[in-house]
């Protein structure tokens, strides 16, 4: 890599000699092998709620075989088409359970619902944040060609603290995820869509300011640099060595949208995309974007987070005409501290919201189902993983979590059936820890830990091994 | 099939939650009632514990508290000696939308760092040099803004202000010398003979890679494209090494002048400082003394200041601020923005323009307010739009800690919250944070009824009966927050709460100190003239403004600027001062 970059970047002085120059290298053929994953391989996505669902009306009635007519009247209704592609696991509790069980877990609900997640490691108590890897982080380092990080998109996000993380490259390293569609639109495309010699232009200059940055930091490391100072370097030549000159992706599906579409996401007025009356549109933007990524190589990883643990928009469209924010109404409160009144019909608000939630999973599904790879599409070797911060959002429970899993990972899992783990016990036996689920979604996916399976996951002395319940 | 959820848990692990509460309340954990503080509602926790989305401060680790008390002891028998510094510190993205806009000589809109990857908060100041690294998307958000920055500083008018020369031939000459001048001023030291060449040589290299502009403006273009990427830019890099007579590394001149400039101004230092820096001028105490002098007296100086205050004072809370629409109509965005305004103007008024001392921030009966604020704090007379300096009543207010942008951001929607308050008092003001509330607990107040009417009487039937809740609450965290009572949820000023008499009154403990009180004017009178709040406040500026933690040795440095500036009565500006001249800012220790 190196090398090629040393002859491009002599290439690059003078333009009247250099463009022929580099045409000659072929620089073209150089630039398209950026790419960052295999094509066909599987993909795993993280469809991320916050604030819990209303327990009551998102599940199917009875256990056994998923149909359409089984969701039917569910909050999952809008996915029905999607019966037969669904794994619905109930019953599983999360870990480390917090809610004042596990005496070493610091942080308040909201903290642990968001951090624990998609770690299972518990918060740093000096910092809130999780003490490790996260599962989209985890499998993103082996499935992405060079380790590149896994694609972690919000919407509506506003806390920059704990309450706005579910995604860690490591202990004490969340990885904030990105609400301007436009920001990560322009990264994906690389130079995508400009004439090619602009493209070249400013390949060029990037190549070239890459190569000399890196000798900046050779330079430094050799002098008399504390530890703490040289890792400093490191990840700051880590994090740009890596980005793209030009198109990154498998070369097999563009990564591009329809113009028309790209053109309505680059017109998004970047001081609104927080804002709540844009969540639906920018939603729509993110999914699209994540769905084309996760086709198109660019990533075999990714997440979304609708708002944040705590916060959440007023939702006011698609039949919604709420006062209250979904933090409020999970609370069924018109005030986020709990010490307002009761607010009339918020379960009916809640059942609401979580089926507009399933209508976003639904246009993802859709997304990922439209391109075509092998004999099937890019779903079919996914494992789309719907989780939610809680469960009963009133409780701030942990208990009995809400997931929902399309794509079988390429036949790994389940598909067509709501299983319930426990069998109808009470949920308080709390015998499945949901860091089983990410053991189970991380070998669905083909990770591996030594070379075999994963068979932990998360903060030491938790259960091990996958749900064999789970597997098709 | 039953889904619901017992309603109690059997056992908590309480024992666990020692109180770390020395003193002052009594009541120890070790009594059978100590579970009492945990209800049976095992539910949300956020109305008490703060962390309902709004507080990056709150609920996490306390960095407050003076980390040079107890630990190891450490010898100041040699005079005060330097603290651990890395030696690259990356601008934060205030410094950054500063140093572009000085080094540019731009005015940039939107900010740069408008775009850029947030830093992770973290509890404390943002700036901690550790915390600052590149990682994520933050190296091609550096990119774009290069590019984008470039661009503008080459368009014709932006370009004439920043060359040295006016281009001649092939301008290759020219753009040397700009590299020369430039790259100084952007690297903040001379460019060695290397970098001289490498950077020289991207003005030809650049011809031909922008599709617009002319050849020498596209040299130059790459030019600055490269230096904002490069990590002499990005980071305050300080390589000295060389060991003097004292085990020490003095820092050399431009690593001095950058030092004093981050400092003072949040941005890069100015002609006259590389000067000073190139004359040796800064090898002495009296030479650095000269130009924090003189850094202090420009405009310029206001910005750190400000970025301080707003940080200490968790000025941002006031971005996610509600209220109660019944009980306080006249509450809106608008208003919540003029709260953080007038404490910025306070502050600013206090430390340039009266040049003041800590005990004027937190007892002057001044403030700024416009028409609404006015309004809040039941002026007489014409205010509108614009702010005005505005007296207000010396028994009902005083500096900082009676401002609304404190009162309302440490207030529950409808009501006051002594808790909030009182914890912030003991942690920001005085440095001795009490501990996180336990989890599992009742956030929930009892109702008012007979015996219980005011918020007060809540608080201390909710917090004070029970020993294990007690030993926190009683004397630390209540006390200091009941001093509060006279302000509503709004930091309106008020008689009567829920038709009875307020009593502000109360006794709390800090560390050692015993202090009693009347009302909150009598309280913050006592902390602006304690040696408790002055040592927290020169705590918290040595964090801020060393952009790093307190590390045992710096005990030393704290106790001697303590001393020095109590004799001097703690103006604030020349807290400044003082910090630019210790041997800790000065030199840099020998790494193992």
């Amino acid at each position: 890599m190196t090398m090629r970059r040393r002859n491009f970047l002599r290439g690059a002085c003078g333009v009247a000699v250099a463009l022929p120059f580099l045409e000659s290298l072929n620089w073209r053929r150089f630039i398209r092998t950026a790419r960052a994953a295999e094509p066909g391989g599987k993909r795993l996505v993280v469809f991320f709620m916050c604030n819990g669902v209303n327990m009551e009306t998102f599940f199917p009635a009875a256990p056994g075989p998923l149909t359409a007519a089984s969701l039917m009247g569910t909050s999952l209704e809008p996915v029905a088409d999607y019966a037969g592609k669904l794994l619905i696991p109930r019953g599983m509790h999360m870990v480390p359970k917090g809610w004042g069980q596990d005496a070493d877990t610091p942080g308040d609900d909201h903290a642990k619902g968001m951090g624990h997640k998609l770690t299972a490691e518990a918060l740093d108590p000096g910092t809130l944040y999780a003490r490790g890897i996260s599962i989209d982080q985890f499998a993103a380092k082996q499935l992405n060609k060079d380790g590149g990080p896994s694609m972690t998109l919000s919407v509506g996000w506003r806390h920059t603290n704990w309450l706005g993380h579910i995604s860690y490259a490591g202990n004490n390293t969340p990885v904030t995820p990105e609400g301007n569609p436009w920001l990560t639109y322009q990264d994906l495309m690389g130079l995508g869509g400009l004439d090619d010699m602009v493209k070249m232009q400013i390949a060029a200059r990037r190549q070239s300011v890459l190569d000399l940055v890196e000798e900046e930091f050779k330079a430094l490391k050799a002098k008399n640099l504390s530890q703490a100072d040289v890792q400093k370097i490191e990840m700051h030549a880590d994090s740009i060595r890596d980005l793209e000159i030009d198109m990154v992706g498998n070369g097999l599906i563009e990564c591009a949208l329809d113009p028309a579409r790209a053109a309505e996401i680059e017109a998004i007025d970047p001081d609104s995309v927080l804002e709540d009356w844009q969540f639906k549109a920018i939603g729509l933007m993110q999914l699209d974007i994540l769905a084309m990524a996760i086709a198109c190589g660019a990533t075999s990883v990714g997440s979304i987070q609708w708002a944040s643990g705590s916060g959440g928009p007023i939702y006011k469209w698609d039949g919604m005409n709420h006062e209250f924010n979904h933090h409020k109404l999970s609370h069924g409160n018109t005030k986020d501290d709990n010490s307002g009144e009761e607010v009339a019909g918020y379960l009916e608000m809640l059942t609401q919201i979580d089926r507009w939630h399933a209508e976003q999973y639904r246009h993802l599904l859709d997304r990922l189902s439209s391109y075509t790879e092998g004999d099937g599409t890019v779903l079919d070797n996914s494992a789309v993983a719907w989780f939610n911060e809680l469960s009963d959002g009133k409780g701030h429970s942990y208990l009995d979590l809400p997931v929902v899993i399309a794509g079988g990972a390429g036949g790994y899992l389940k598909q067509g059936h709501y299983l319930d783990l426990i069998g109808g016990q009470d949920p308080w036996v709390q015998t499945h820890p949901h860091n089983r689920l990410l053991i189970t979604l991380l070998n669905a996916v083909g990770c591996t830990d030594n070379g075999g399976p994963v068979t932990q996951f998360g903060r030491a002395g938790l259960e091990q091994g996958e749900y064999a319940e789970l597997l098709a | 099939m039953s889904r619901s959820l017992p309603r109690t848990l059997a056992a908590l692990a309480v024992a666990a939650l020692a109180s770390g509460c020395g003193g002052g309340g009594g009541g120890g954990n070790d009594d059978a009632t100590a579970t009492a503080g945990v209800t049976e509602n095992p539910g949300p926790t956020e109305g008490s514990a703060g962390t309902d989305g709004s507080d990056p401060t709150e609920g996490g680790g306390d960095t407050s508290d003076d980390p040079t008390e107890g630990g190891q002891p450490v010898s100041c028998e040699d005079g005060p000696q330097p603290g651990p510094t890395p030696r690259l510190v990356r601008l934060t993205h205030h410094q950054y939308d500063l140093t572009v806009a000085d080094l540019l000589k731009l005015n940039l809109d939107p900010l740069p760092s408008a775009e850029f990857l947030a830093d992770p908060a973290v509890a404390g100041f943002d700036n901690n040099a550790e915390q600052m690294v590149v990682k994520d998307r933050l190296g091609r958000d550096y990119r774009r803004a290069a590019e984008r920055l470039a661009g503008e500083a080459v368009a014709p008018a932006a370009l004439a202000a920043l060359l040295p020369c006016q281009p001649e031939g092939d301008g290759s000459q020219c753009a040397a010398q700009f590299v020369t001048e430039f790259g100084r001023r952007a690297f903040r030291r001379p460019l060695t003979a290397g970098e001289q060449t490498t950077y020289s040589g991207l003005f030809t290299a650049g011809q031909g890679l922008y599709p617009e502009g002319t050849p020498f403006e596209q040299g130059i273009r790459f030019i600055i494209e490269a230096i904002l990427q490069s990590p002499h830019f990005l980071y305050r890099v300080e390589l000295s090494d060389s060991v003097d007579s004292d085990q020490v590394i003095p820092l050399g001149g431009y690593e001095l002048a950058s030092r004093l400039s981050y400092l003072l101004w949040g941005s890069m230092p100015d002609d006259v400082l590389l000067a000073a820096a190139e004359a040796g001028e800064l090898g002495t105490p009296a030479g650095i003394e000269a130009q924090a002098r003189r850094l202090l007296d420009s405009p310029k100086a206001e910005a750190p200041v400000a970025d301080f205050h707003r940080q200490w004072l968790e000025l941002d809370k006031v971005d996610n601020l509600q209220k109660n629409s019944d009980l306080y109509p006249e509450f809106n965005k608008g208003l919540a923005g003029a709260m953080r305004e007038e404490t910025q103007r306070f502050v600013r008024h206090v430390v340039f323009e009266l040049e003041g001392d800590y005990a004027a921030l937190l007892t002057a009966p001044v403030t700024f307010v416009n028409a609404e604020l006015a309004a809040l704090y039941g002026l007489q007379g014409q205010f509108g739009a614009d702010f005005t300096e505005a007296a207000l009543d010396p028994q009902k207010r005083a500096g900082i800690l009676t401002q609304p942008s404190f009162l309302a951001t440490h207030a529950y929607q409808s009501m006051s919250s002594p808790i909030f308050r009182g914890a912030f008092v003991q942690k920001q003001i005085l440095c001795t944070p009490p501990p996180p509330p336990p989890g599992g607990i009742d956030p929930n107040l009892p109702p008012p009824g007979d015996d219980i009417v005011t918020t007060r009487d809540q608080v201390e039937a909710h917090t004070q009966q029970d020993p294990y809740c007690a030993g926190c609450h009683k004397g630390i965290i209540n006390p200091p927050g009941f001093a509060f009572e006279h302000y509503d949820a709004l930091g309106k000023w008020r008689d009567l709460d829920n038709g009875a008499p307020v009593d502000a009154s109360g006794e709390a403990v800090s560390g050692a100190w015993l202090f009693s009180f009347t009302d909150a004017v009598d309280m913050v009178g006592q902390i602006g003239e304690s040696a408790n709040g002055t040592r927290c406040y020169l705590t918290n500026w040595f964090r801020y403004g060393y952009g790093r933690d307190v590390s045992p040795i710096d005990r030393c440095t704290i106790d001697a600027l303590d001393a020095e500036l109590a004799a001097s009565g703690y103006n604030i500006k020349e807290l400044l001062v003082s910090l630019t001249l210790t041997r800790t800012f000065r030199f840099r220790a020998v790494e193992e």
